[in-house]
């Protein structure tokens, strides 16, 4: 026999003593009031029918196993309990409530509705449940009857050939779907980054190798290259004095800084005169100096155009300058 | 525009210039320095405000230069109890003429100076400076104008003599320049000393009149600015405000407001007049490094953080002038 659970109706308190799931307490419930206890064995006789609609199915289609309790007397009735299945060819669906009934002829009547179903073909029987009344010190043991379940198999037509199984439908991808994917790939690509980071960081003083700098190349070198690149440009020739006279009165003022060590680009003419005095002792290389950024002034700021010939001669005065002027290296240092 | 022209016209147009200084020269001694800046006020219509410690002869430099020119000047000595009616004048009542009629004040002059700004409190200081901006007083319901040339020439004590109420930026910024007067050398206090024993003391006499400033004024106005000129003051302007962007971070912190677009049109303006006093019709970047910390000392706020490490308004613009890179 099944095991059986008790249901104590007066407080409409379910008392699992077996230590069921949930589910199968659904199976179990009972209600019932005892008003009036007088022994079951009078009276009308106790039923217990089972029903089966339909009773063929195909397989996977759903049938209706109703269990129907007619008593003589209101009685606590202790069920069967299920699990998910009746026996190993059929499943049970869905679990029913057990309900009361009000009959004319009949004093207290309980429902109960399972849908159930089975995956092969064949003929199930459907075993005999057993249950208990129970009506104060008395209780009276009953049994259903025995059914059978038939269930076909689908009919299949060989003149339409067998087709392989269905492959797995595909449904459209959500953001929701990639996110995560999303979110993986964004966390590699900032620890790829944290580690490209880490790696090119600047290496302390102690990591880094004893490597001697190389000489820059001397002041004037830069200079007579800055000013041949002026002087092939033929800006002055185009017209463009304003910007001839700017660039060559950088190029001097960009030696000056390399030559002295003086912040030429930051002066204007007469600070650089002013500082240069004293660290250059011929006047001729200082008049040139003078005379090549004051005309640079004017054709900058005066709008000044020079004559051709002044054009020229500031260009050989730069020269003239930065040869006068450069720094001779002597083997002995 | 012909720069060579106006070379030439400036050539002559400048020439009271050096009449000027000699004049000036009589009676200051030393502080050639202050007599530009006061000239560059007079050519370029901007107000000057003197600060140096009492008995650098601030009020007698003003004085004289108002003294050189054929015009109207008067002196206001600001105090504490200085109301604006004493300045701009007031309605009053004539038992005559059974009216009101207005006494217009010391402010309806061609030169004013106002000793010690900074002793009056700031309503008296705003009626000034509002005169100042404006040009016109309103007393009562009637509006005058105040004549050409209208220049303020103020003083200042330090702020740290006692008595004395500091003026407003917003109002300071209304000066064209801001000059401090340090002491003089040896030497010329030793002249300053002989002069004074004497048994008359030298004056000066006027050289020229209203009419002349106004003309030099017009001239001054056509002195050519070149484009790179410009870009050089709105660079020295911009390092004051973005110190960051002219590879000065250091200096973020320690300013906090740089030069006001004011400050731009007073450089170029105080630096087309120092061109004139040189007698050039163009700038050049000299002129703009030479009134550039007199135009922005008073334009740069600086932070507590500044002032707890002793850097002044000075050494920001300096500082300034040596990184941002000349035309």
């Amino acid at each position: 026999m099944m095991p059986g659970i008790n249901l104590k109706v007066d407080n409409r308190t379910a008392v699992n003593t077996y230590g069921y799931p949930l589910h199968r307490l659904i199976l179990s419930v009972t209600l019932v009031i005892i008003t009036s206890l007088v022994s079951l064995h009078t009276g009308l006789a106790q039923k217990a029918i089972v029903t089966l609609e339909p009773k063929e199915i195909v397989i996977g289609q759903h049938a209706a196993l109703r269990i129907r309790i007619e008593m003589p007397l209101e009685a606590s009735v202790v069920y069967p309990a299920f699990s998910d299945t009746i026996t190993k060819q059929i499943e049970i669906i869905r679990f029913g409530r057990p309900d009361t009934l009000m009959a004319d002829d009949i004093p207290f009547v309980l429902e109960q509705e399972h849908i159930i179903t089975s995956w092969e073909a064949g003929y199930h029987p459907i075993p005999s449940f057993d249950f208990l009344a129970v009506a104060g010190q008395d209780t009276l043991q009953f049994r259903s009857d025995a059914l059978l379940l038939e269930v076909q198999t689908i009919d299949i037509d060989p003149e339409k050939g067998i087709k392989d199984i269905k492959a797995i439908w595909g449904i459209p991808l959500t953001f929701r779907d990639i996110l995560p994917y999303l979110a993986g790939l964004i966390v590699l690509g900032l620890l790829v980054w944290l580690m490209i980071r880490y790696l090119k960081r600047p290496k302390g003083k102690e990591q880094q190798p004893t490597v001697w700098e190389q000489p820059d190349i001397p002041a004037h070198m830069a200079a007579f290259s800055s000013l041949s690149s002026l002087k092939n440009k033929k800006l002055w020739q185009a017209g463009k004095y304003k910007i001839y006279h700017s660039e060559l009165a950088n190029i001097l003022r960009l030696y000056l800084e390399k030559r002295y060590s003086i912040r030429a680009m930051e002066m204007t003419t007469s600070e650089i005169m002013a500082v240069i005095d004293p660290l250059i002792k011929d006047p001729v290389h200082l008049n040139n100096l003078q005379q090549i950024l004051e005309v640079a002034d004017l054709v900058k700021f005066a709008k000044f155009i020079p004559e051709a010939s002044l054009n020229e001669s500031s260009m050989e005065l730069a020269f003239d300058f930065v040869d006068g002027t450069k720094k001779i290296v002597t083997d002995a240092g | 525009m012909d720069i060579k022209e106006l070379n030439e016209r400036i050539q002559q147009e400048s020439s009271f210039v050096e009449l000027l200084s000699l004049e000036m020269g009589k009676v200051i001694v030393g502080q050639r320095e202050m007599v530009d800046r006061l000239l560059i006020g007079l050519l370029a219509n901007g107000h000057i405000l003197l600060e140096g410690v009492p008995g650098l002869a601030k009020t007698l430099a003003i004085k004289s230069l108002a003294n050189t020119i054929k015009a109207k000047f008067s002196r206001i000595q600001f105090t504490p109890d200085l109301l604006p009616a004493d300045l701009i004048g007031t309605m009053i009542y004539s038992q005559k003429s059974e009216e009101f009629v207005v006494r217009k004040g010391p402010v309806f002059a061609n030169f004013v100076l106002a000793d010690e700004i900074n002793r009056a409190p700031a309503k008296v200081q705003s009626a000034l400076l509002e005169a100042m901006q404006e040009r016109q007083v309103t007393i009562g319901d009637h509006t005058y104008f105040l004549e050409e040339p209208f220049l303020v020439l103020a003083t200042e004590n330090p702020l740290e003599q006692e008595g004395t109420y500091p003026l407003p930026e917003a109002q300071v910024d209304r000066f064209m320049l801001k000059v401090i007067i340090g002491y003089p050398t040896k030497e010329e206090e030793k002249i300053i000393l002989r002069q004074n024993m004497l048994a008359e003391s030298p004056a000066t006499r006027p050289v020229l009149d209203s009419a002349d400033i106004i003309k030099a004024r017009e001239v001054v106005r056509e002195v050519y600015v070149d484009e790179k000129i410009e870009n050089y003051i709105t660079d020295i302007v911009f390092a004051t405000r973005y110190p960051a962007d002219y590879k000065l971070p250091d200096f973020k912190p320690l300013i906090s407001y740089g030069g006001s677009p004011r400050a731009s049109i007073n450089m170029a303006l105080a630096a087309k007049a120092y061109a004139f006093i040189k007698r050039r019709g163009y700038v050049i970047p000299e002129d703009v490094r030479a009134v550039c910390t007199d135009v922005l000392r008073h334009r740069i706020g600086l932070t507590y953080e500044a002032e707890a490490e002793n850097i002044t308004s000075e050494d920001i613009i300096n500082e300034i002038l040596n990184t941002v890179e000349v035309p």
